[in-house]
């Protein structure tokens, strides 16, 4: 995903297809927040801290 | 499987012995592909460095000539990057261990400090280009690409500068205290000063990341071959020069004498965090 935003980002026209990497964007950042969240809960439960 | 952590097969003393040989593995396996790295770039590059390749002008795209522009171009990117994030990131961290309160906004916060850290560097990229570039317009510049780049390193910024104030014994902020300073002025003279070596080197450790990345600065940064005159030009910079010299093709020896050149620099930043934090440790006396 991260390698499709780099080769289009070339080319994209403004309108749908810029739109759409940003979308892919927004796709990769949810991924992450959820990740960390994950990781935050297991430090949670494990040492009793939130950070 | 059960026995042999039992040990009836194989001895306490064997496991033992395989345990050590494996983890001595692993640390070994970790050192030999860095060094495999630094053996190709550099046993491929060295040919082409020379202080003409290090001091003149690209010619023909880069195919010629040399990469002085794109390492002043970096350094240009760095420096903005870590003039901007240091007092924001060292004012994020006295806030979060100094003053925020233990409620849900302050772990809101953290937790937007760590998803900071962990968004892909060409979402900062396609963000920078949109937020600096078109709407504040300041174009393909170095003041473009250097907040983008900012923006990369300030969560790691913010974490250095709390693990080092972390460090700053208690004893000596309630003595402060209790001297009747202010809480300012605990922070300005005791707990600043005595981070200070933990902050200096999270900052080059942050500069070491700044400085070989490509994708955020590849569309907020441009990729002018000229010397910038001002902070409002574009500039290129050495990976995205190498990235450029690589993927169209224009020369190959070129693009592995400016991987040498890049790793050749981080290496130097890494030499000198870690000269920093000797120098500091042997002056408070942690290390003989």
């Amino acid at each position: 995903m991260t390698a499709n935003i780099v080769v289009e980002m070339n080319y994209a026209a403004p309108g749908d297809h810029q739109q759409a990497l940003f979308a892919t964007g927004i796709v990769l950042f949810v991924m992450v927040a959820i990740l960390n969240a994950f990781s935050h809960r297991a430090l949670k439960s494990k040492m009793g801290v939130g950070r | 499987m059960s026995t042999a952590v039992r040990g009836r097969i194989f001895s306490a003393d064997t496991t033992d012995k395989a345990a050590s040989l494996l983890l001595w593995v692993s640390a070994g396996v970790t050192v030999l592909i860095l060094l495999s790295i630094i053996g190709t770039i550099i046993y491929r590059g060295i040919g082409v460095i020379d202080l003409s390749f290090l001091l003149d002008s690209p010619r023909m795209s880069g195919a010629e000539g040399g990469i002085f522009p794109a390492i002043i171009g970096t350094l240009c990117l760095v420096g903005v990057a870590i003039l901007t994030a240091a007092p924001i990131g060292i004012g994020a961290a006295v806030y979060l261990t100094e003053y925020a309160p233990d409620n849900a906004v302050t772990q809101i916060i953290t937790f937007g400090v760590e998803c900071l850290a962990g968004i892909p560097s060409i979402v900062l990229g396609l963000f920078g280009y949109a937020l600096l570039v078109v709407y504040f317009g300041f174009g393909f510049s170095i003041l473009s690409g250097g907040l983008a780049l900012m923006f990369m390193i300030l969560p790691w910024t913010v974490r250095a500068s709390e693990e080092a104030i972390k460090t700053v014994p208690s004893g000596l902020k309630d003595g402060s205290l209790a001297l009747g300073a202010t809480k300012w002025q605990t922070i300005r003279n005791v707990v600043i000063p005595g981070d200070l070596p933990g902050i200096t080197t999270g900052l080059i450790l942050g500069t070491g990341k700044a400085i070989g990345e490509t994708a955020v600065i590849m569309y907020t940064a441009g990729s002018s071959l000229l010397l910038p005159e001002s902070i409002f030009e574009p500039v290129r910079a050495l990976p995205y020069h190498l990235y450029i010299l690589a993927s169209e093709g224009i020369s190959d020896d070129m693009a592995y004498g400016s991987a040498a050149v890049l790793l050749g620099m981080v290496l130097l930043i890494n030499l000198g965090a870690v000269a920093i934090q000797r120098y500091y440790q042997t002056r408070s006396g942690l290390r003989h």
